[in-house]
């Protein structure tokens, strides 16, 4: 056969191959299959639905999508790349929707803590990847009681990065208040249990559940006396965890919060305090603001000298998470708005946020990058500290 | 090539056009098409192939509700000031991406734009 016969003939081959139905695509017949019902999940169902309702439908699709995954872990994934890809109403959304999704789907596919690994999605995404994680802990709270509680929270050191560790333990925190009513105080007692090293971030998700129970959210029981003044609630919380107790207590206030734009946003939510109690409020106040984490260092650099430090903890340097690598080091570059006093404590804060983000990997490919020595160490130093308890981070 | 030769070269690269333009993803959905991708035929798949196939067809389920393709819209970080999107969990409005605009990151990261 002559070359251009050969080539007539690989033509009229690919021709019978897309006839059949050879794309990348399968399925038998895609114009039947596309006037056909999905079975399954099917987000798209939730077009046109009220938005009242809108959250129910999302929480069902997802569950329905990741239910009959045969591998749920891969789905979250998935659904997470396309949840920043699309950037609308699910990513924002997603961790509550995921804490749900993941909490039923625990119960119905037996999760258990000898597999719990298995299911924990690899993604660090803090939105619907940890909200997933969050909830699969939550789901497996009876076994984590029959393992022994606090006991049972090694199981995170298995995590393979340092922030699905820190998300596995705040899911305990979560998982600590189911089995406890939602309680606070006992569940804040499994929660000292672990050790010093992850207590703060076990109280983290106690706290959070604690707002959703007050909310009604995630199926969460109603407190019997529920107290939703921060200040009330945080004055009476162990010295250990009245920073964990303040970090969501604005953002998730059952009354919402006007977001600080200054500093003098920042006093108003917080005048009258001090000591401790002002530190956690001024970070949990400084929560509120600008989703751009350079803007909230910002208004950082505008506080009183005494709150820096305590605003500085509250950058959201997650949000930066997808962004390009090389934006990082231009965060912390902005340390050197602050004044000299100030100015070693955040290199080393936002180092080691930053390389909690980047399981480590800040340490070698942002902090080297500062050209001031003083400040490279101080950078290098948090990211040395990245193992110990966040307490604010998320 | 002599002309006698170079027809079935054409004919080849027609045929070979309309096939791919037949069997190809990027064709026009028949009349009645669903809205949308089909998570479920990923549902057998495992590890990156999965990954693969869930963010394309959850992509396409996301893209038909907010009515653009995949990847087109503009990136848009909200402001937690936004009242409008209902966060079941308040915190993560500060992931920052939702409905709604902010010029916060285009400015603050032009930079490296």
């Amino acid at each position: 056969m002559t070359g251009p016969r050969v080539l007539l003939a690989a033509a009229l081959l690919a021709l019978v191959l897309a006839a059949c139905g050879g794309s990348a695509r399968p399925g038998p017949d895609r114009a039947a299959a596309a006037s056909a019902p999905k079975a399954g999940g099917d987000l798209s169902r939730c077009a046109g639905v009220a938005n009242g309702e809108r959250l129910d439908c999302y929480a069902h699709e997802l569950a329905a999508i990741v239910g009959e995954a045969k591998d749920p872990s891969a789905a979250v994934d998935g659904i997470v790349a396309a949840a920043y890809q699309d950037r609308g109403f699910l990513l924002a959304n997603c961790h509550g929707l995921m804490h749900t999704v993941a909490r039923e789907y625990a119960a119905s596919h037996h999760v258990t803590l000898a597999n719990l690994m298995d299911y924990l999605p690899q993604s660090n995404d803090p939105a619907c990847a940890a909200g997933y994680a969050h909830g699969l802990v939550t789901g497996i709270a009876p076994e984590i009681e029959r393992a022994g509680g606090a006991k049972a929270a090694a199981v995170c050191a298995a995590a393979g990065t340092r922030v699905q560790r820190y998300s596995c333990t705040h899911g305990f925190g979560h998982a600590f208040m189911r089995l406890n009513d939602d309680k606070l105080k006992p569940a804040l007692e499994m929660c000292h249990a672990l050790g010093a090293g992850a207590a703060p971030d076990c109280a983290q998700g106690a706290y959070h559940d604690y707002w959703f129970a007050l909310k009604g959210l995630d199926s969460a029981p109603t407190p019997a006396k529920p107290i939703s003044d921060p200040r009330a609630l945080c004055a009476t919380q162990p010295r250990e965890f009245v920073r964990p107790c303040w970090y969501r207590a604005f953002i998730e206030s059952v009354t919402p919060v006007k977001p600080v734009a200054s500093a003098a946003d920042i006093d108003a939510l917080c005048a009258g305090l001090t000591g401790l109690q002002r530190q956690g409020c001024v970070t949990g106040a400084a929560m509120t603001g600008p989703a751009d984490p350079r803007a909230q260092l910002a208004i950082c650099t505008t506080v009183s000298a005494a709150d820096m430090q305590s605003c500085i903890r509250a950058t959201k340097v997650s949000n930066m998470l997808g962004l390009d690598p090389r934006i990082y080091p231009i965060l912390i570059g902005d340390c050197e708005h602050f004044p000299a006093a100030q100015q070693p404590g955040c290199y080393r804060w936002l180092g080691k946020a930053l390389a909690v983000m980047t399981d480590g990997a800040f340490g070698k490919t942002g902090c080297p990058v500062i050209p001031q020595p003083a400040a490279r160490k101080e950078c290098l130093q948090g990211v040395s500290e990245m193992n110990g308890a966040l307490v604010t981070y998320s | 090539m002599t002309p006698l030769r170079r027809r079935p070269l054409t004919l080849a690269l027609v045929v070979t056009a309309l096939a791919l333009l037949g069997g190809g993803e990027g064709g026009p959905a028949p009349a009645g098409a669903r809205a949308g991708g089909d998570a479920g035929r990923c549902a057998p798949l495992a590890g990156d192939a999965a990954r693969t196939c869930y963010r394309s067809e959850v992509g396409a389920d996301l893209a038909a509700l907010s009515g653009h393709r995949p990847g087109a819209g503009t990136t848009t970080f909200v402001s937690t000031a936004d009242g409008t999107v209902a966060f079941v969990c308040d915190l993560h409005a500060r992931i920052g991406v939702a409905i709604g605009r902010s010029e916060d990151f285009a400015q603050a990261w032009g930079p490296l734009q």
